[in-house]
């Protein structure tokens, strides 16, 4: 089966079980990713963007806070419907269609990103909900999970 | 003078055989270590400036390039046999420096025009190289140790203390210039005065700091504020900078890369040797479409070198620099991935 996301479609034939998130799903003013999927020993949460808009947006603080944000929205969907046993490993996929962004600049949105999550420990927090982050675009999707399909449909 | 156009070598240090083609503007020469940038560029400085130290072109290679022993022959790409070099600098005018030695060759290289001697007196004090090393925290009796000592020194080390000595030009620099000094000034929170032989910063805050007091980012700051105050660097020079980003905080190198646009759009001809992303990036997303840039990847293939010259920063192949950055992605990815289940 094949999902579309931000122009990009999508097939995870090979994993366990795909939740394809409706915005307001969760209810309660709770943001979410775009997809939950839910293999064996893992609950991958996938927020993918599309770069419609000016690029440098996708490199701001902004999105950084917006993705971090999801990303503990969906944490709190998932522990109030008590499926947070497995580990949770965040991936953020933005599809920048330039040839502006380079590893550098992934590289420290990536980071970005990280920090952001676990700065949510906060000083009351005590558990990193998030055990592991990406931010990719298209190229590295395919090179680093190539169980998952990924194509531009336009 | 005329800006360099192109530096034909045979058999000159790592290369066998290398038409090199600068950009009248700015020139980046990029690779990994051992590729020869530096050498290009000290070669182009000798061929250039000799006769503003009253030197042959010979005595200015030997000085520069500093081989032991002190012989042209060491300078011939290394392999069994005698073996001739062949040095040919071409300028937009179409002078040319064009010499040839062998490996046995020890002071004398053969000249075949030796006209261009009088060409490159016009302006003979235009031709600056700043070495990787800051030099006017060392000012003070450098010069005259290294004119009656044999110090191991490159003569670049001394040529840029006196090119900082020099005194500005009569006149009010213009606003552009003037422009490019503030700008220089404010991230250096100074200018640079000298007395004798040494050089201070000249605080609003902190008052007259001595160079040696001197963040070393801050004194090349302070040089290159030197070099557009007394206007040595102006319409016709030449500038050669190996490594503009050692010692800087990569929060100045847009300042850096600014300032080298600027001059480029004054008539200065540009070369500068780097190993860092963000000087280069900022090359690429500050220049503007009338701006002339080229940028040149040095490869060793095998036992030669090989020069790619490309003006589309997206087309510099190899780029060893972005490289790196590709292969720490990937490791950061690895690392987060082998996380899991920790």
């Amino acid at each position: 089966m094949t999902y579309i996301e931000s122009k990009l479609e999508f097939s995870f034939s090979r994993a366990s079980e795909i939740q394809h998130v409706e915005n307001g799903e969760f209810g309660h003013g709770l943001k979410n990713v775009d997809f939950l999927i839910r293999e064996i020993d893992e609950v991958i949460l996938l927020e993918v963007k599309g770069t419609s808009q000016e690029v440098t947006r996708y490199l701001s603080d902004d999105i950084v806070n917006q993705l971090v944000e999801k990303a503990r929205d969906t944490y709190t969907y998932l522990h109030l419907i008590q499926d947070t046993a497995k580990q949770l490993t965040y991936i953020a996929l933005i599809d920048f269609r330039t040839k502006e962004i380079d590893s550098a600049m992934l590289l420290r949105r990536s980071d970005a990103l990280k920090a952001g999550l676990r700065g949510e420990k906060g000083h009351s927090w005590q558990i990193e909900y998030i055990q592991r982050a990406f931010l990719v675009d298209v190229e590295n999707f395919k090179k680093e999970f190539p169980n998952f399909e990924v194509n531009r449909v336009d | 003078m005329k800006p360099v156009t192109s530096l034909r070598l045979k058999n000159f240090t790592a290369f066998e055989d290398l038409d090199f083609r600068p950009s009248e503007g700015i020139n980046v020469l990029v690779g990994s270590n051992g590729t020869g940038k530096t050498h290009v560029m000290k070669l182009i400085y000798s061929l250039l400036s000799y006769t503003h130290f009253g030197k042959q072109v010979e005595e200015k290679i030997l000085g520069v390039f500093l081989p032991t022993p002190m012989n042209l022959g060491r300078l011939v790409r290394r392999r069994r046999g005698v073996d001739n070099t062949e040095v040919k600098l071409t300028l937009a005018d179409k002078l040319t420096v064009d010499i040839e030695w062998n490996s046995r060759s020890k002071e004398k290289a053969y000249r075949k025009n030796p006209i261009i001697a009088l060409a490159l007196k016009r302006k003979p004090e235009s031709v600056i190289y700043i070495p990787v090393k800051e030099m006017l925290a060392n000012a003070p009796g450098f010069q005259s140790l290294f004119a009656t000592h044999e110090i191991n020194f490159e003569e670049v080390y001394n040529d840029i203390i006196i090119h900082a000595f020099r005194p500005p030009r009569r006149g009010v620099p213009d606003d552009r210039r003037k422009a490019l000094l503030d700008t220089l000034r404010k991230q250096m929170k100074g200018v640079v005065i000298k007395k004798e032989e040494t050089f201070f910063l000249k605080t609003s805050g902190e008052g007259i700091i001595e160079f040696p007091l001197v963040a070393e980012g801050w004194r090349k700051l302070g040089l290159l504020w030197l070099l557009i105050q007394n206007q040595t660097l102006s319409k016709g020079s030449f500038l050669f900078w190996d490594e503009p980003e050692s010692n800087l905080n990569p929060e100045l190198q847009r300042t850096i890369a600014n300032v080298l646009l600027e001059l480029q759009r004054f008539g200065v001809q540009i070369f500068i040797a780097t190993h860092d992303y963000t000087i280069l990036k900022w090359f690429q997303l500050l220049h503007e479409k009338s701006d002339k840039i080229r940028y040149h990847a040095f490869e060793r293939i095998e036992k030669n070198v090989v020069v790619n010259t490309t003006e589309d920063y997206f087309q510099i192949k190899p780029n060893k620099i972005a490289e790196a950055f590709d292969i720490l992605y990937d490791e950061a990815i690895k690392k987060e991935r082998g996380t899991k289940n920790k």
